[in-house]
């Protein structure tokens, strides 16, 4: 290997450890990563997950809705089975949402045992094509 | 199905085998050059030689842009010129042309060790590659652009 | 003129299969007529897939509701213009479309290759051939578009409000243009190895057959961002998701191979290195098409989930095993012609950039496929969300950029460090002076301040060097510069094509910047007539009008927008309910100025009128959608013919192996 190959190797090699680095440090920073689990695995082991940040998916079970127009302010049950876990979200309520809805909420589960979403979203099925007609 | 449908898919189908089968009846008519050896030294000579040509023109661009010193301008130039000659020589050696070509590179290897000497001297460059020329050239010696005017 | 639509693509299957064999056995026996018989049947295939192509729009537009695929995404009440884009709204439109534009790519590479690379047609051929088949296969066995209901709805369902857009007519067929076009450099490559014909020809051949694509790849991305910014509303126009990651995997590759590659061009070194780009690109565009079909990965696009995946994964296992062996078996043969003669030098500075472009890759790809990885390994689902991607990606990004303004400083060969430094030192001075002004205007974000010093830096570097051409032409060809500056371009439209697509990138970069350092972003409550201020705008809520529509209905709110007491406009953010499809959607009002957009979403309304809003001030973020048509411009500047080149003259050999080697 001559002299300019050492030396831009040794300068690839730095790049690629730096870029290994941000990668992997990038995946255990907060705010990167949730777990990502069912109203049922989150019913299991509440305590186990308080502050930790997770991201839920379920359905707007029947209980009551309330939403604070003025605060902004959305509160609700989302659930699956038997499972079910309160949420309390500030925010703007999105489209479709309404009893019966898929959605998906991002937050902490806080002292109480209450789902603080900051992050509301409802998943329709699928935005780019509509349930197929059951035939 | 209605009967349209089915006469449509029949003619598609009979033009497709048509279309497709056509070329193998004709077999005994389609000769086709098969690439031969020589062909292909020539033509990678060829791809390696115009390579080099561009190098050369962005050698000298980078040189007329402040990019590169004088010097290490010189001696690249020096070198790629070197590696050019020996394509050409080898070009000429593949070229069925080879003998008409070799009286023409002979007198421009005569030609550019007396443009070597005379270059120093001129202020002319050529307007299509930017060479340093030879004072009253007839064709820049590096990419064959025409200096006189046609008659 | 269903079941021909059907017939159509059983034959194309036949043809295709049909052309993969002849073409294999002509070239194994060396008999011409079966390889030219094997490119009929690829014009054939091209042929075919165009009938059904138009059976299915013919199908739509008869509102033949028997069709289940044209039931679901069509209905009486659309007009002409989302009829025809419905053809491509759907799981199997869109596969239909994607295979179309596959054997359009086929028919045109064959058509053009009829006198040439003679030697790598036979491979090219069943290369596209066996792509195609992937997609036959899956639109005759597993999502037939052609699949006819028991009993025909009265009504289509109708396409998706939300995809009732301009740009999402044309956002879906660009991406395909630039998703699918990277099979043909894919299947030359596959020429190439298999026929060891290695020299820089193929390379040659290819480069334009990766730019256009490329182009297309680049629009399509950027027009999907424009889409998901004034269509979703949720204020951004990028989110790290998915579906928008595998359009971005081989646009990465794809950019990495178009810089590498004029290294191979000029010097004969990196072989192994952009042929595995290319084999590369190819991959990830069916894995992109895999990651977004298959609905392995949750995405908030979430196409319709389907069992598609296990044939995407078949076929990329199979394709890429082909590949990289034949790759290993030719590795002897693609070593350089050339050794790297200098650190400091332009070549060097492109493998840095290589090395960056696949790396942002990879922790892209990384990002997107860890919950997969996380789950097989650890059994817990993982979401990685966009702060990874950014805290990964933005310095990853301005490293590119900052090299995308170092390189062109540097000289081919051997850079001296004088030189970089007489060259350095104007588009330093001029991107300090300037974070300078900026700093003082109050600009104290950090990384924006980098990050539009960079953009500085590489902007006046690019003006550098079209000044320093211009006047190096004017001094060897004497006219006016306007002359000197247009003979510069045309006589090196690749180098200054790509400034000029650079020069987009800033742009870009400048959109990117401003839109994410300085976004503000406000949920506000307004009665009627009561008003609130977000960042200098003073809103003002009036009224709320309500309009019925034969497809929705439409709510809006009238707000007076005004900045430092004057008036500055009035908006409409809107809400509407489409009937058919049972979906609510919001129009989002924007005003857009060179400064910054305020884009306004109506969240909610109470029957007292009272009304939610959204609000963001976005600065700079025209410059993204300004910077994407520059990079357009640039890109056919590049890709525009070159005419004969002064270097012809002392070319020797035969005028056909002349015209062989000008097919660049």
């Amino acid at each position: 290997m001559s002299k300019q190959h050492v030396k831009l190797s040794i300068g690839a090699v730095i790049i690629v450890a730096s870029m290994v680095y941000l990668m992997f440090s990038g995946i255990g920073a907060t705010g990167s990563t949730m777990y990502y689990m069912t109203v049922p695995e989150l019913y299991q082991q509440v305590a186990a997950l308080q502050g930790e940040a997770i991201r839920v998916s379920g359905k707007v079970t029947a209980d009551p809705i309330h939403w604070d127009v003025r605060n902004l302010r959305l509160t609700f049950t989302m659930g699956e089975g038997e499972a079910s876990v309160p949420v309390s979200y500030k925010g703007l309520k999105p489209d479709m949402f309404q009893t019966g809805a898929d959605v998906i909420v991002e937050g902490q589960i806080g002292q109480d045992g209450t789902l603080v979403a900051s992050n509301l979203m409802t998943s329709c099925p699928s935005k780019y094509e509509e349930e197929k007609p059951t035939s | 199905m209605n009967t349209a449908d089915i006469v449509v898919i029949v003619v598609m189908a009979i033009g497709l085998v048509v279309w497709i089968g056509e070329p193998l009846i004709r077999r005994g008519r389609m000769r086709e050059a098969a690439a031969d050896a020589q062909g292909d030294a020539i033509q990678r000579l060829t791809l390696q030689k115009e390579t080099l040509y561009t190098a050369i023109r962005d050698l000298d661009f980078d040189h007329q842009t402040g990019k590169v010193d004088t010097e290490d301008h010189a001696d690249l130039r020096r070198q790629m010129e070197a590696e050019a000659a020996d394509i050409l020589r080898q070009l000429d050696l593949a070229d069925p042309l080879a003998d008409l070509d070799l009286v023409v590179e002979q007198e421009i290897l005569a030609y550019r060790q007396k443009e070597d000497t005379a270059a120093l001297a001129s202020e002319d460059t050529c307007p299509a590659c930017g060479t340093g020329l030879a004072a009253d050239p007839t064709y820049c010696p590096i990419c064959g652009q025409s200096l006189k005017p046609t008659v | 003129m269903n079941d021909v639509g059907g017939a159509a693509l059983q034959f194309a299957f036949v043809a295709a299969l049909y052309a993969i064999g002849t073409a294999l056995i002509g070239v194994r026996t060396g008999r011409q007529e079966m390889i030219r018989s094997a490119e009929r049947a690829t014009l054939g295939v091209f042929a075919l897939v165009s009938v059904a192509m138009l059976a299915l729009l013919f199908a739509i537009l008869t509102h033949d509701f028997r069709v289940q695929y044209v039931a679901s995404v069509s209905n009486l009440s659309m007009p002409v213009f989302y009829l025809i884009a419905s053809l491509w709204g759907g799981q199997e439109g869109s596969m239909l479309l994607w295979l179309w534009v596959l054997t359009l790519y086929g028919a045109i590479a064959v058509a053009q290759n009829l006198h040439r690379n003679r030697e790598l047609m036979p491979y090219v051929v069943p290369t596209l051939m066996a792509t195609s088949i992937l997609f036959l296969a899956i639109l005759i066995f597993a999502e037939n578009p052609f699949h006819e209901l028991p009993q025909a709805p009265l009504d289509g369902q109708g396409l998706n409000p939300l995809l009732q857009n301009p740009l999402m007519v044309i956002h879906p067929p660009t991406l395909y243009l630039g998703f699918v076009g990277f099979a043909v450099p894919f299947s030359f490559a596959i020429g190439a190895l298999a026929s060891g014909r290695l020299d820089s020809q193929w390379v040659r051949s290819i480069r334009r057959w990766t730019l256009i694509p490329w182009l297309f790849l680049t629009v399509g991305i950027l027009l999907g961002g424009q889409w998901a910014y004034v269509e979703l509303g949720w204020g951004g126009y990028w989110a790290w998701d998915p579906v928008e990651n595998a359009s971005l995997l081989p646009w990465l590759t794809a950019t990495a191979f178009l810089h590498s590659v004029m290294i191979q061009e000029k010097k004969g070194m990196l072989k192994v290195w952009n042929m595995s780009l290319v084999i590369l690109t190819y991959g990830l565009s069916i894995f992109g098409t895999f990651l977004t079909r298959s609905g392995v990965i949750s995405s908030v696009h979430a196409f319709a989930e389907s069992s598609l995946g296990v044939y995407f994964l078949i076929y990329l296992a199979i394709a890429l095993t082909i590949a990289v062996a034949l790759l290993v078996w030719r590795l002897p043969q693609l070593r350089s012609d050339h050794r790297l003669e200098s650190v400091l030098s332009r070549e060097s500075s492109f493998l840095f950039n290589n090395l960056f472009f696949v790396g942002i890759m990879f922790s892209v790809l990384w990002g997107t496929l860890f919950p997969i990885i996380s789950e097989a390994v650890r059994g817990v689902k993982i979401s990685v969300a966009a702060p990874f991607f950014n805290q990964v990606n933005v310095p990853l990004g301005l490293a590119l950029l900052l090299l995308s303004g170092v390189c062109p400083l540097i000289a081919w060969r051997k850079g001296s460090v004088r030189n970089f430094q007489r060259n350095f030192l104007n588009p330093l001075v001029v991107s300090l002076l300037g974070v300078a002004v900026l700093y003082g205007s109050g600009i104290r974000h950090v990384v924006a301040l980098i990050s539009l010093s960079i953009c500085l830096f590489t902007f006046s570097t690019i003006v550098l060097e079209f000044y320093r051409g211009t006047r190096a032409r004017r001094a060897s060809t004497g006219g006016t510069t306007w002359q000197a500056f247009l003979s510069l371009m045309t006589r090196n439209r690749r180098r200054y094509g790509g400034y000029i697509i650079h020069f987009g990138v800033v742009l870009i970069f400048v959109g990117i910047t401003g839109s994410s350092a300085y976004k503000i972003e406000r949920d506000i409550v307004l009665d009627p007539m009561e008003q609130t201020t977000v960042g200098d705008f003073t809103l003002r809520y009036e009224t709320l009008e309500s309009d019925l529509q034969p497809t929705h209905e439409s709510v809006r709110a009238k707000v007076e927008v005004s900045r430092n007491g004057r008036y500055v406009t009035t908006l409409f953010p809107e809400r509407r309910f489409y009937f058919a499809q049972n979906q609510p959607t919001t129009e989002v009002a924007l005003r857009t100025s060179l400064l910054e957009d305020l884009y306004i979403i109506l969240a909610g309304f109470e029957p007292s009128s009272t009304a939610t809003f959204k609000v963001f001030v976005n600065p700079l973020v025209v410059w993204l959608w300004l910077g994407g048509l520059v990079m357009i411009v640039g890109t056919l500047i590049a890709i525009w013919p070159e005419r004969g080149q002064p270097a012809r003259i002392g070319a020797r050999g035969t005028p056909t192996v002349g015209a062989a080697a000008e097919q660049g």
